[in-house]
């Protein structure tokens, strides 16, 4: 009963992650703003400085906390790129229905990271981060890229493509040794 | 002509032929000498130097990723990517640049074949051949 319970939670989640794109591709949701890409940028990196920074603090898993130290790293390393790029600009990250949704889908993981332990929570880090990780790409990709209109901005976000992909492939195969 | 003449006219010419052959040698022997050792070693193809080749990390990748050299090359890995990347020795990581910060770049003589990686993010792999 109980795996029930956690699988149709999991499921509901990742439903919601992979609906964010086509959400807002569609004719309702309104058109971002460079100040607004930049706000989703910030924010969707910074989310996952924080689930590293959680699995740094619960896991015991060495490859895992490796791992988590590199999405640290990573992503803190682009947050400053898209700010020092921001400021460049003179352009202030405004907050919007994307970076509000994913703000809110955050808090909800990391309630839920927050409340495993051990091989539990290594398996709910390490699937959350496939599945956001795929979210994020799909929505930089479909979303973000097309409507940016300043080309360094426009640069920047098409240059951290490889990454993500690179990181989602680190992330199925630390969930496959798990 | 006479035949006489003929021989002058012979004799003249060789020694002027000797003299100004002569001349020349020396003028040779100076220019050499005045010639600095390293325009010396680059027209001359029996004279070896040494390369610096050089490998772009962007994109996480390696470009090229397989580079072939000749030992005693050296190879320069510069970090144009978004974020850090390091230069580690595949398999038994014996060696590694530590972290290349976004913008540095790390060398290192070569002196066999060997296959490397970034150990932060593995799957990122390149290759050095050193042809013989």
């Amino acid at each position: 009963m109980k795996t029930i319970k956690i699988t149709s939670v999991a499921l509901l989640f990742v439903a919601a992650l992979f609906s964010m794109p086509l959400m807002a591709q569609d004719q309702s949701t309104p058109t971002l703003t460079d100040p607004e890409i930049a706000s989703v940028a910030v924010t969707a990196n910074q989310i996952d400085v924080d689930y590293g920074k959680i699995a740094l603090e619960k896991s015991q898993n060495e490859e895992l906390k490796k791992f988590a130290q590199t999405m640290i790293d990573d992503h803190n390393s682009i947050i400053d790129q898209a700010v020092a790029l921001a400021t460049k600009l003179g352009v202030t990250p405004k907050d919007n229905a994307v970076s509000k949704s994913l703000m809110d889908g955050a808090d909800k993981t990391k309630m839920n990271l927050e409340s495993k332990e051990g091989e539990d929570f290594d398996k709910a880090y390490i699937d959350n981060e496939v599945s956001y990780h795929t979210a994020v790409i799909s929505t930089i990709k479909d979303v973000l890229i097309p409507q940016t209109q300043n080309a360094e901005l426009k640069d920047l976000l098409q240059s951290v493509m490889p990454l993500l992909e690179h990181h989602l492939e680190m992330a199925k195969t630390a969930q496959s040794n798990l | 002509m006479k035949t006489g003449n003929v021989w002058k006219v012979l004799s003249l010419s060789v020694i002027a032929f000797l003299l100004l052959s002569n001349l020349s040698f020396v003028e040779s022997q100076k220019l050499l000498a005045s010639t600095p050792l390293s325009s010396f070693a680059t027209i001359n193809p029996c004279v070896w130097k040494n390369t610096k080749h050089t490998v772009i990390i962007k994109g996480m990748a390696f470009d090229p990723a397989e580079l072939h050299v000749h030992k005693g090359d050296t190879i320069v890995w510069i970090n144009k990517d978004i974020v850090p990347h390091n230069i580690t020795v595949f398999p038994g990581d014996e060696w590694t640049s530590g972290t290349m910060d976004l913008g540095s770049s790390w060398e290192k003589s070569i002196s066999k074949t060997f296959d490397y990686y970034c150990s932060i993010h593995p799957t990122m792999k390149g290759k050095i051949i050193v042809d013989p």
